[in-house]
Formats: structure tokens, C-alpha cells, sequence
């Protein structure tokens, strides 16, 4: 038994039910038929792996078992969410009832108690659902436990509060191997890089937001990560690095395209418009032939999706007012049409061949 | 990248959360060592209590929220206060506060530059019952002289929709018995130099806060100055011990009332405050 994270478990539960259903196929087309004994020791193998794969990580052996996950998947981030609003209300519920030293220790504790919850729920839960769980109320507290310091002592705010809100994010995420804390990570990451950013350009921290290009530090950062450290052990991270390097890239080139007052270049704005409207267009496309050359396939995807928002944002620039509305969605759907086209050939060509497969 | 053992993942978490707040606890013990960087003794006119709606009705907490103003033609409180253009505020003063003017220009360029001005980080000083207040009071006093004036002509005209003299009357008794006393009248990069320039350290407070530039139009001409976009810092937090001279106190404070609590609030080295304490005032039982 090889795999070493759930993921990589399932992976291989899903490979061998791919590999029986083939089987079967190629026995009843008798192009392949194994002999009794090799199909008792396949059988075994695959049993016992099975066995262990479903001790070890609670994998989904059929796919009504898969469907079943999903639901679980869905309703553990619900529960996680409310857990986590439940924490915060409670606390804001009595906490004017406490002295500021019981105030302060309640949080600590709060904040300890339930990061040591969630390793230790971790080791019992092959399923990893409710470590998902208890895993956002940790993060949670500890985001609670930060901004009521500053609430109690009238602390000045500071963008600093998410360097340790992200160091916390990315130990959960990366101890119980979850993508939904690295995305929590990757956000106060985000947050924290642009405000730096936006400071050094003069702004107040919490004004990094006007400035869209304060957000091309992150982007680089984020979309160098996965390139610089290994994520082989854990599935979907890398990918995940990658979809919020690049949104964070093409979502502000997209407002820039329309909105150059927004900029720090010192030209006019229908000038940066026009720049950042072709660097949109570019970088998408650049998006999606990295994507295809280098088999990820949430790039290709990401860069298909602003491609096409690029592509009509302009279209409706140019032709929402004098066109007849049938012409301009005739338009619209003409285009996505010869997107497909374009999307058929280069699959066609093998440039999407690998993709599918996990980063 | 491999994934720590537990033990050292459990470590490393306890150490960030132990650290954390170690790194924020020492901040407020540095802020609040030595004697405060100023003291004031505000009234229910420049904290109020607040009206904790929506989900802040189940808030327990009482935190009071610093009402600050700034001297103007007009009458600005709460959120007018801030976006009011500063009349103590010109371009030299702003490009002593680390804003680049010399391209603010009545020119299609420099209007541009203007609108991409932000708002910067300034230090703020706040004078509690002074010269602006009086400045205020005179000023009100002085336009519901001459509103009063307008309504009593309007009335003699028998006009309906003439000046409304009890408006005008509320308005001058909330500048004298209400409206806060606390005006923003200066700023600054160097906290010791506005200290040198505002030693009453009983009667003026620094704290942080963002001012950005704008032009006034107000006049009829075009004067740059600019606005406060806010303070760092803007609500109080009151502690359990002080709560009981605060019970049972709804948060309005309509015109006519009188302040019904006096909080002796203290600034410290990173000018954030901090309640000392809290009296309730004549005439208002706890």
C-alpha cells in the first residue's frame, strides 16, 4: 500500500475500479482472458488493498459511496462555517459579563484548545471530515482570539495580524491535508502582501484595494510557490497556489481594463485601459498554453474563463449600443463558438493530452 | 514539502498562538507604561453609547464610540464629521504631511492627479473643549441669530414654508449641550513636535488617524485642503468594572439632554486609549 494521503488513496481505489470494469470488457470481447489463478491472486490484491486503503483513509469504494462523500464534503464545510459563527457569537454573547484577564484567558485558551482538538480528532478521523471540521473552528479562534486583543485594548489596526492568521491557515492546511484552510492561507497571504505593497505606494493598509496593480506581488508569489516547493504529497494544493496566483493576477488587469483612474502608471486612463485590456487578453491566453504545455488543467480552465470575460467585456465596449440585442448575443454566441473550435484543435493537436490528471 | 509529525506540528502551533499574543499583550503593556501621553476627561457629548442593532444585539460588551469633529461653516457631527474639508488644512501643510502637491492644479491633469490622491496615515491632534469649540459655538450661535431673525420675518410674512424657527433652536441647544467638544485642529508626522506645539496634555490628545486631500468648492472658489477619513482608533472599550455606571443607559442622547457619564480616557505611547474610569453623573442614578 503506496499512497500516502487520502487523495492518493482514492486515486487508486477509482484506478482499479476503472481496471476491473476494462477487464471485463476485454474478457467479454475475449481479446484478454486471465487464467483462474491469476484472477484469484488479482482479486485478492485488489481486495486487500481496498481493505487497507479503507482503514487507513475511509475511501469511497463505489461510486454511491462517492456521491455519498460529496454530500458529506458539502455538509462538513456548512457545519464547519456555522461551528465556527456559533464560537464567535457565544463569545460575544458573554464576554461583558468577564474581567479583562478572564476575557484574555478564555480566548488563549479557546484558541489552544481547539488547535489541540483538531490534531488529535485528525488521528481518529481517517475520513479527515470532521478534522475539516474542527480544523476551520480552530482557525476561527485563533482569528477571534487576535482581533478581540484589539477590541478589548483598542489595539490600532495592522495588517501584521494576518501574518500569524496565515502561519496558522497553512499549518492546519498542510498537518490535516486540507485545501479549504490553504485557501484561508492564501487569502490573508494575499491580504497582507498587497497591503505591504499598497503602504509602500503611500496608501493606508486597508486602502490596498484602490490600487489593483498592489495585487501583482501576490500573484507572482503565489504562482512561484508550487514552481519553488514540492506538493507532490499533497494532492490539489499546488493547483490551488495556482487558480488564486492567477486570479489574483486577471481579476485586477480586468478592473484596470476598465477602470485606469485605478492604476499607479502616470498615463492617461483610456491609455492604461487599452494596456491592461490587451495584457488581459495575453496573459489568459499565456494561461492557457502554460496550462496545456505543462498539464494543469485548473490554468487552462482559468484562463479560458477570463479569456472569454475579456472577450466580452469588449465586445459589449463596442457593440452592446449599436447593435440590435439578437446581433450582439448572435455575436456572443459565435465567438464562444469559435473558442470551441480553437479549444477542439488544440486538443486535437495533443496539447491538452495530460490534462485531467492531478497536479 | 513533507508534513511535520504531530508532536512538532502541536509545538508549532502552541508556539504561534503563544507568541501572537505574547507579541500583543506587550504592545499594549508598552502603550500603557509610564504616565499617559495625554489624559482627558470626556462626557457622554464625545463617547457615546452604542445603539448595538442587528447582531450586536446580543454584544455584552460595552465599547463607546469617540465622537470627534472639525470646525466648519457648516454643522457637521458622527459621520459628516469626517469627508468635512479642514479649514486648518492648505497644500503647504498637506506636503508637510508627505503628500506630493505640487501637481494639484486647476488643470484637466492635475484634477486627475487629484482624484488619484489617497488617503496617508497622519498623527491627529484632538483639543477637547478649546478654542474650536468656542469658535463652533460662536459660529452656530451667530447663524441661529440670523435664522431666528429670517423665521420671525417669515412668520410676519405669514409664510409657510418659511425658516423653522424650533428647528433652529434644537440645533444651537445641541451645539451647547450636546454636540461634542472634541475638535481635530492640527496634524502632523512628529508626535514630540505637536506635543511642543499642544503641551495640555489634559486638554489635547494625539492619535493616529487618515487625512486625504481634497479641494473645497464650499466658498465659491477652489481651495485645496483636504478631509479625515477616520481615526485608527475610534471606539473605547469599556471594562466589566465600569459597566454598573453605565447600566441602563439607552444610547440616545437627544438634544436637551444632559450627559449622563463622565470617562477619564487615557492615550499612551502608540496613542491608543484606554478608560481609567468612569462616572456617572449628577442627577442620573446608576
Amino acid at each position: 500500500m503506496s499512497a500516502v494521503s487520502r487523495t492518493e488513496a482514492q486515486q487508486r481505489v477509482d484506478d482499479i475500479r476503472v481496471f476491473e470494469r476494462e477487464l471485463d470488457r476485454l474478457a467479454r470481447e475475449q481479446v484478454l482472458q486471465l487464467s483462474d489463478a491469476q484472477r484469484s491472486a488479482l482479486v485478492a490484491h485488489h481486495q486487500q488493498l481496498l481493505a487497507g486503503y479503507t482503514q487507513a483513509f475511509d475511501v469511497d469504494r463505489d461510486r454511491q459511496a462517492r456521491q455519498l462523500s460529496l454530500g458529506m464534503r458539502i455538509a462538513s464545510f456548512l457545519g464547519a462555517l456555522a461551528l465556527a459563527a456559533s464560537v464567535f457569537f457565544l463569545f460575544y454573547q458573554f464576554w461583558g459579563l468577564l474581567d479583562t484577564l478572564v476575557q484574555v484567558a478564555v480566548l488563549i485558551l479557546t484558541a489552544v484548545g481547539t488547535f489541540v482538538a483538531t490534531l488529535a480528532i485528525q488521528r481518529r478521523d481517517a475520513s479527515g471530515y470532521f478534522t475539516k471540521l474542527v480544523a476551520l473552528v480552530a482557525f476561527a479562534c485563533f482569528v477571534l482570539n487576535i482581533a478581540m486583543l484589539g477590541q478589548i485594548f483598542n489595539i490600532t489596526p495592522s495588517d501584521k495580524a494576518l501574518i500569524p492568521w496565515a502561519a496558522m491557515a497553512f499549518l492546519l492546511a498542510y498537518r490535516c491535508d486540507l485545501r479549504l484552510l490553504l485557501a484561508a492561507g492564501i487569502l490573508c497571504v494575499i491580504a497582507y502582501i498587497s497591503a505591504r505593497t499598497g503602504t509602500w505606494g503611500g496608501l493606508y493598509w486597508l486602502d490596498f484595494g484602490t490600487r489593483p496593480e498592489n495585487f501583482f506581488p501576490a500573484a507572482a508569489v503565489l504562482l512561484a510557490v508550487p514552481q519553488v516547493i514540492g506538493h507532490e504529497r499533497f494532492a490539489g494544493f499546488a493547483a490551488t497556489y495556482r487558480v488564486f496566483g492567477l486570479l489574483t493576477l486577471l481579476l485586477p488587469i480586468l478592473v484596470l481594463g476598465h477602470w485606469g483612474y485605478g492604476s499607479y502608471l502616470d498615463f492617461h486612463p483610456d491609455l492604461i485601459e487599452g494596456f491592461y485590456q490587451l495584457a488581459g487578453f495575453a496573459l489568459s491566453a499565456v494561461a492557457i498554453w502554460i496550462g496545456a504545455r505543462r498539464d494543469w488543467p485548473e490554468a487552462v480552465n482559468t484562463g479560458i474563463v477570463f479569456f472569454v470575460i475579456f472577450l466580452y467585456t469588449k465586445l459589449f465596449d463596442w457593440w452592446w449600443e449599436i447593435m440590435p440585442k439578437y446581433l450582439f448575443f448572435l455575436v456572443l454566441a459565435l465567438t464562444l463558438v469559435l473558442i470551441l473550435l480553437v479549444l477542439k484543435r488544440l486538443r486535437a493537436g495533443g496539447y491538452l493530452a495530460g490534462a485531467g490528471r492531478e497536479a | 514539502m513533507k508534513p511535520g509529525s504531530p508532536m512538532r506540528s502541536l509545538i508549532v502551533g502552541l508556539l504561534l498562538i503563544a507568541a501572537t499574543n505574547a507579541v500583543a499583550l506587550v504592545g499594549v503593556a508598552w502603550n500603557r507604561t509610564g504616565d499617559p501621553e495625554a489624559t482627558l476627561v470626556l462626557s457622554e457629548r464625545e463617547l457615546n453609547l452604542p445603539y448595538n442593532r442587528g447582531v450586536d444585539r446580543d454584544n455584552s460588551g460595552v465599547s463607546l464610540s469617540l465622537q470627534w469633529r472639525v470646525v466648519s461653516e457648516a454643522q457637521a457631527y458622527g459621520y459628516y464629521a469626517a469627508y468635512t474639508p479642514l479649514e486648518w488644512l492648505d497644500k503647504a501643510r498637506l506636503a508637510a504631511l508627505g503628500f506630493d502637491v505640487a501637481r494639484i492644479e486647476d488643470t484637466p491633469e492635475g484634477r486627475r492627479y487629484m482624484t488619484r490622491l489617497e488617503a496617508r496615515e497622519v498623527l491627529l491632534v484632538l483639543e477637547l473643549d478649546g478654542p474650536a469649540w468656542q469658535t463652533m459655538l460662536a459660529r452656530t450661535r451667530e447663524w441661529a441669530r440670523r435664522e431666528l431673525e429670517h423665521a420671525a420675518l417669515d412668520a410676519r410674512a405669514g409664510k409657510a414654508d418659511g425658516t423653522d424657527a424650533d428647528q433652529v433652536r434644537r440645533t444651537l441647544e445641541r451645539e451647547e449641550r450636546n454636540a461634542s467638544r472634541l475638535f481635530a485642529i492640527d496634524a502632523g508626522l512628529d508626535a514630540a513636535a505637536l506635543r511642543e506645539r499642544y503641551p495640555d496634555r489634559t486638554r489635547y490628545a494625539i492619535v493616529r488617524g487618515r487625512i486625504k486631500p481634497t479641494v473645497d468648492t464650499s466658498a465659491g472658489g477652489k481651495r485645496v485642503t483636504g478631509y479625515i477619513e477616520g481615526l485608527e482608533v475610534s471606539w473605547v472599550n469599556v471594562p466589566r468594572r465600569f459597566h454598573p455606571a453605565l447600566a441602563e443607559r439607552d444610547a440616545s442622547f437627544t438634544p436637551g439632554r444632559t450627559p449622563r457619564y463622565a470617562v477619564t480616557v487615557a492615550f499612551g505611547r502608540r496613542f491608543e486609549p484606554w478608560v481609567l474610569t468612569v462616572a456617572a453623573l449628577d442627577g442620573h442614578p446608576r
